[in-house]
């Protein structure tokens, strides 16, 4: 078989790195072949891409070793743009790949810059926009497209260049899951039609579009493997920080082998096997939700008739009542666009309602400026680095108890108790700007948290996160709640509020089409599906056998495994 | 910004080549330079009225209606109060308003419009990638063209996170309120996530550029193509001659407020 990539002993150290990003990589593809890249977050997947198109060292400084072949020819010494006919890179980040008023100029820039006569650029446009099913989007300005729309548009522009190698850099990161299983099925069909593609990915969804699975640690290959093989061992995929499918785990507590993916044809190898869910099992379940229900505090927000229209006359919100009780855990769950933060960012006052009222503790929170309400109202972003400004963690986190006039020590006492929350203890005077991601995450809630307020309302905490990461983010979520605080995130991962919201809102086209617990919210995929919606893998499995799980703990339980 | 930049109908301009639209700017200009007198420039209003209506430009004033009234009256107001020569018509302490003053405000209020209006016009009919091909046939460099028709692409997405980290940081209590060394304090929180969200794009677009072929010192060719026909020359023509009568008009000492 003709070898596209093979990488020799590679090792990269950033120019002001600690370690070696890579450290001594060795790997080889075949043309044809598609190949997901994983690992924790700082495996070095990146660095590993970067490489290939020499973006690194072209672009990032650093001590550069190894060797890289491609089509078995070495790239030493080359520039970026002359790979471009060879290597196509798609980013996590679909803003910045698109320059241009137009869909079909974004598709034609790279031809452009490379010499390509106008008459075959008027093909590769037509091809391009084929391949990714946007034939109709040929006139349509970019910044009109969903993130979903965008991201297949960047995807476009590149296969214009007619590379023999695709690089797909976490790019699906940033999209909702409609927008995400868009992505996937245009790299699913590019799959099929045998071009050669890289894709890193953290989810089991995203891995699964490759025939084979690396996965690094610490610059390094860890494990190497063909995707069946990988996808089903849950404690390798854990350790590497990458989400197993929840039929792999259940299949693994249960001790059934060979493990079956598909939630539906999973269910059916249960009844096949003829276990079945003992009643006692689901009452102690149904007992815990009743009594989950039966304690929740009173009112603390009250929405009523909301609606919210932007300047550029779109109605985001439409007729939305909601309540929110001392205590809850809520999740917004809905595509991008259908409302979520419209909705959060009327709960602390910035933004003013078009029409209805939002109450606090009884009280109109229209009079009241959003500064004060950050008091009662904390609001974490999704991007910690839109908030994180100071050079040291101490000053970070004291920035809103200093703002709302408390004494310095005060101030102190407030930072340790919010640093100790989020386990950042003992690293006050570290710079936020040298920490991961994960870490700056959760300094931005700390950053929340010091003001002390009643509810918390984050918005994608969990974007870009590994596995590991995501699990500690919303343990900390889940702690604080567990605490007395009311919590409420919004989200695009089902599986995360499953697992751990008590309560879920379903938004679709400024609507609020779903409420409810968890379970009942999962519990009804046909509404879900109006909001482009699919229940996390663990449910639809158990509604197939009849139960609404959240949790594979709670279905190993009821059919009586290990647990 | 950019969304000046968004023409969903295509108007007559609009299928000019930029090029001759970008000199018959310059022409325009030049021509609403040559007076103060109001009326000389009204009159030259009805032909940017013309040109409006062959354009979208229309649309896009109503869209920055009050900024556009703002503007022309900051400018008449100014140029009445610091026009201190000609006949007084009332004095209040140290301000004087004379009639001839108020006469030049009003032409350079007006002219002021006006070359915001030929600006609009062409604006509204010119896409960003069409006046990069017409700066690229003016001869100016592939990158100074580009890096000029990307910064507009990024107005959009910069002025989103500005707004995004101001919200975050309101929502710690931030005020930018109280006198000048706290406002200026309360613009750090500010200033550092958007002088480093802007860097780390800057940094992902100029991957992005490379990857695809950007910089490669291929002859670039172009997708989009313009053919100088006979509206271009039409439009190129009129500007001419009315820059020409302008200019004319103004050497004989007409179109302009005698004090």
């Amino acid at each position: 078989m003709e070898s596209a990539v093979k990488v020799k002993n590679l090792r990269f150290k950033y120019l002001r790195g600690l370690k070696n990003a890579l450290d001594g990589i060795d790997f080889e593809m075949a043309k044809g072949e598609a190949v997901a890249i994983s690992g924790k977050s700082g495996a070095g997947k990146s660095s590993l891409f970067l490489c290939l198109n020499r973006v690194i060292p072209n672009f990032y400084a650093g001590d550069f070793s190894g060797e890289i072949e491609i089509f078995s020819e070495p790239v030493k010494d080359r520039r970026t743009f002359e790979l471009a006919r060879k290597i196509g890179l798609v980013l996590q980040d679909f803003e910045s790949q698109l320059f241009s008023t137009r869909a079909e100029l974004d598709i034609a820039f790279g031809p452009e810059n490379l010499g390509v006569p106008r008459q075959e650029i008027g093909k590769r446009i037509e091809n391009a926009l084929a391949a990714v099913g946007m034939e109709n989007f040929r006139n349509r300005s970019p910044e009109s497209l969903s993130g979903g729309e965008k991201q297949r548009l960047a995807i476009a522009s590149v296969l214009a260049l007619e590379p023999s190698i695709i690089l797909f850099d976490e790019a699906c990161t940033d999209l909702d899951p409609a927008g995400r299983e868009q992505v996937r099925s245009v790299i699913r069909s590019l799959k099929e039609q045998g071009r050669t593609i890289v894709i890193i990915d953290h989810e089991p969804e995203g891995l699964a579009s490759a025939d084979r699975v690396v996965i690094l640690e610490n610059g390094k290959v860890a494990a190497s493997g063909e995707r069946g093989q990988m996808l089903s061992d849950p404690g390798l995929l854990q350790r590497n920080g990458i989400r197993p499918p929840e039929m792999a785990e259940l299949f693994k507590a249960l001790d059934i082998s060979p493990v079956e993916l598909d939630p539906v044809k999973a269910a059916g190898v249960i009844k096949q096997k003829g276990l079945a869910l003992k009643s006692g099992a689901l009452s102690e379940i149904r007992a815990k939700d009743e009594d989950q229900e039966r304690n929740r505090g009173g009112v603390l927000l009250k929405v009523s008739g909301l609606e919210h229209v932007y300047p550029n006359k779109n109605q985001a919100l439409s007729g939305i009542d909601l309540e929110v009780r001392s205590g809850d855990f809520l999740a917004v769950i809905g595509q991008n666009g259908s409302g979520k933060t419209t909705l959060v960012k009327h709960l602390n006052g910035l933004l003013p309602a078009t029409k209805g009222a939002v109450e606090f503790q009884g009280k109109e929170i229209s009079t009241k400026m959003v500064s004060e309400l950050g008091r009662e109202i904390g609001f974490v972003f999704q991007n910690p680095d839109h908030q994180i400004f100071s050079s040291r963690v101490f000053d970070e986190t004291a920035f809103a108890p200093r703002n709302y006039g408390f004494s310095e020590a005060d101030v102190k006492a407030r930072v340790a108790k919010a640093l100790e929350l989020v386990e950042l203890s003992g690293r006050e005077d570290e710079n936020p700007f040298l920490m991961t991601k994960g870490e700056r995450q959760r300094l931005a809630i700390a950053g929340v948290l010091s003001a002390e307020p009643k509810v918390i309302i984050l918005d994608e905490p969990t974007t870009g996160l590994d596995y590991g990461e995501q699990i500690k983010m919303m343990s900390l979520l889940s702690e604080l709640n567990n605490s007395g605080r009311t919590v409420i995130i919004i989200t695009h991962t089902l599986w995360l509020v499953a697992r751990h919201a008590r309560r879920a809102a379903v938004m679709s086209r400024g609507k609020k089409i779903l409420e409810g617990s968890s379970r009942e919210v999962f519990s009804k995929p046909e509404i879900l599906k109006q909001a482009s919606l699919v229940p996390p893998e663990i449910t639809r499995f158990g509604l197939e056998l009849g139960f609404g799980f959240l949790k594979v703990e709670e279905a190993v339980e009821s059919l009586g495994g290990r647990g | 910004m950019s969304g000046l930049f968004q023409n969903e109908e295509k108007s007559w301009f609009s299928r000019l080549h930029p090029t001759g639209k970008i000199f018959a700017l310059v022409l325009a200009f030049a021509a609403a330079l040559a007076f103060n007198d109001p009326r000389y420039v009204l009159a030259l209003w009805l032909v940017a009225i013309l040109a409006g209506l062959k354009s979208n430009a229309f649309k896009m004033l109503f869209r920055i209606k009050w900024l556009f009234l703002a503007i022309c009256v900051a400018s008449f107001v100014l140029w009445t109060l610091f026009t201190r020569a000609g006949t007084p018509l009332f004095v209040f302490g140290g301000l004087k308003v004379t009639s001839q003053g108020m006469m030049y405000a009003a032409g350079m209020s007006f002219r002021l419009g006006l070359m915001l209006f030929f600006g609009l016009v062409f604006i509204a009919s010119t896409p960003i990638e069409d006046l990069l091909y017409g700066l690229l046939r003016m001869g100016v460099p592939f990158p100074i063209s580009f890096a000029l028709s990307l910064s507009f692409r990024l107005v959009p997405i910069f002025s989103e996170s500005i707004t995004t980290i101001r919200q975050a940081q309101q929502s710690r209590g931030l005020k930018a309120s109280g006198n000048f060394i706290r406002r200026y304090q309360s613009y750090l929180p500010l200033f550092v996530p958007v002088l480093l969200s802007a860097l780390r794009k800057v940094d992902q677009l100029s991957i992005a550029l490379e990857s695809r072929g950007f910089g490669s010192g291929v002859k670039r060719t172009s997708w989009i193509e313009f053919k100088f026909g006979t509206g271009d020359w039409l439009v190129l023509l009129s500007s001419l001659l009315l820059c020409a009568g302008c200019m004319a008009l103004r050497v004989m000492g007409l179109g302009v407020v005698r004090f």
